[in-house]
């Protein structure tokens, strides 16, 4: 403790031992601060927060340089959710004392976030326009309002108290009560929450005794309503309301296996059977995915093979061919067989030309250069030997008038000698004889046409049938 | 027994952070010693007349 004259620090005398003042007075106004923040203190310990504002205010009647009187008196404003009073005690609070005060971490705290402190001023602000809501008679804006601010400032009481008035005067007095309850926890002692608390509890009394009076001059049994607290609930309890037991609770048990069972019946078994439901047409689904896959997969392989087959029969019937195991003679053989009688003896030209004559076209066409030039070469050689061989059989038949014969071997003389228009004047000639004019004629024409400037040319004319 | 606008006449619009500065200026920062100090001046000053 210093002099409040020279600022010299005081002993146990009454007296400043150094500028001789008189500190009686100053010394008791001192401890009556410090008496009082301790007051304070103690209070705020036990959340009387209200109890302990006054000691503070009184405290810092006494001393308003009490710094820690002052610093705890921001606090219990800040834990009513005043905070603009918190902070002006918190900031008178760091002007007496700039150094080593706690003050000064408080107003941090508020500070480092400007968030956090704007959304303290905007709750600030909701409140004061639920208020106006409230002069303006629009309560039901008001609750919401104040509802805003509260979910944001949980310990305004002022707003607590003002949202349960809200309630009070719509009637809610369920809701009112709750509101206050929430103030309680906060600050015990507020006496605006306790004085509304204890009228609605007087209230809702009063609405109890109305009901039981209305209820039947039979139930002669008045009921009262203990309130007693339990921990930080305010309980409400009818007295000689007995919880009626036996009979009716079997019949509650049953009432409610009933619920039961049609809940489980009506909601939870479809959406079970739908579940599964839905679980068998997916793996179902799957499965039939699966099948069409392997069936695709099958027939595919179905056709491989058949093609796979087919190709085999081909290649074996053209092995056969060419093996000649199939009893066809292969074309080979015939070429083969043509030249080897030719080789043998020439005079067999004619059997050689006809197994060259046996040999298809098409074969004929496809087939190798090699063996083209041995048929072109095998096919030469047997004309030149056979035309002979085929003109004198030709002969001999004309004069044994076996026409048929003649023709047979003229034609082919023809086809070996086609330049030589003799041979096309003997096989017309053995058609006219054997009676097919119109072949003998066409013969003729073509003499005609080709060999123009011969005598058999000239002699065609002649016997063409129509004159010509 | 709680009326409604008796009631609504003790809540007070509060002050918001932009405030701060005129609350602390209007703040009542007298107390006891002053008054005490401020007695023994008067008190001081009429021994001396």
């Amino acid at each position: 403790m210093k002099c409040y004259v020279c600022g010299s620090r005081l002993g146990s005398e009454d007296y400043c031992t150094s500028c001789g003042t008189d500190v009686r007075t100053y010394r008791h106004i001192m401890c009556m601060s410090n008496m009082l923040y301790n007051d304070g203190l103690a209070k705020a310990n036990v959340r009387d927060i209200s109890g302990a504002i006054l000691s503070l205010n009184e405290s810092l009647k006494y001393n308003k340089r009490n710094i820690d009187a002052r610093n705890l008196l921001g606090l219990c404003y800040y834990e009513r959710g005043e905070i603009v009073k918190a902070l002006s005690e918190w900031i008178i609070s760091k002007n007496y004392e700039s150094k080593k005060n706690i003050a000064d971490e408080y107003i941090d705290y508020l500070q480092s976030n400007p968030s956090r402190l704007d959304t303290l001023n905007q709750t600030i602000k909701k409140y004061n326009q639920a208020l106006n809501f409230c002069y303006q008679n629009s309560l039901d804006l008001a609750m919401v309002q104040l509802k805003k601010v509260l979910s944001i400032n949980e310990n305004l009481i002022s707003g607590y108290q003002l949202l349960a008035l809200l309630y009070i005067e719509s009637g809610d007095l369920e809701k009112a009560r709750r509101t206050l309850l929430r103030a309680i926890r906060i600050d015990r002692t507020d006496i605006t929450t306790q004085r509304y608390l204890k009228d609605i509890n007087d209230l809702i009394m009063q609405q109890a005794d109305g009901k039981d009076q209305s209820a039947g001059a039979g139930n002669l049994a008045v009921q009262e309503i203990i309130t007693y607290q339990n921990g930080n609930d305010t309980i409400i309890q009818p007295v000689g309301a007995k919880e009626k037991r036996g009979f009716s609770s079997v019949i509650n048990i049953v009432i409610g296996l009933v619920i039961g069972i049609a809940i489980s019946w009506y909601l939870i078994l479809p959406g079970r059977i739908s579940s599964a439901t839905a679980e068998t047409d997916e793996k179902f689904m799957a499965v039939s995915e699966e099948l069409t896959s392997e069936k695709a997969s099958h027939q595919e392989a179905v056709k491989k093979a058949e093609t796979i087959e087919t190709e085999n029969q081909e290649l074996t019937r053209q092995l056969d061919e060419l093996r000649g195991t199939n009893g066809a003679t292969g074309e080979n053989d015939r070429l083969l067989r043509a030249a080897l009688l030719y080789i043998e003896d020439p005079a067999n030209a004619s059997q050689s030309i006809g197994e060259l004559e046996s040999i298809g076209p098409d074969y004929l066409d496809d087939a190798s250069d090699t063996f083209k030039a041995l048929y072109s070469k095998v096919m030469e050689s047997s004309e030149d030997s056979a035309l002979a061989d085929y003109i004198g059989t030709a002969k001999d038949a004309l004069k044994t008038k076996d026409y048929k014969t003649a023709i047979e071997y003229y034609t082919k003389v023809c086809s070996i000698a086609p330049d030589n228009s003799d041979y096309l004047m003997e096989l017309a000639y053995a058609y006219r004889e054997s009676g097919d004019s119109e072949k003998a004629d066409e013969i003729y024409r073509q003499v005609m046409r080709d060999f123009s400037e011969t005598d058999n040319a000239i002699d065609a004319a002649g016997y063409i049938s129509g004159g010509d | 027994m709680i009326i409604f606008e008796e009631e609504l006449k003790k809540f007070h619009p509060s002050p918001e952070i932009e405030e701060v500065e005129n609350t602390v200026r209007e703040h009542e920062l007298t107390d006891m010693t002053d008054i005490m100090v401020e007695l023994l001046r008067r008190q001081k000053e009429n021994k001396e007349l």
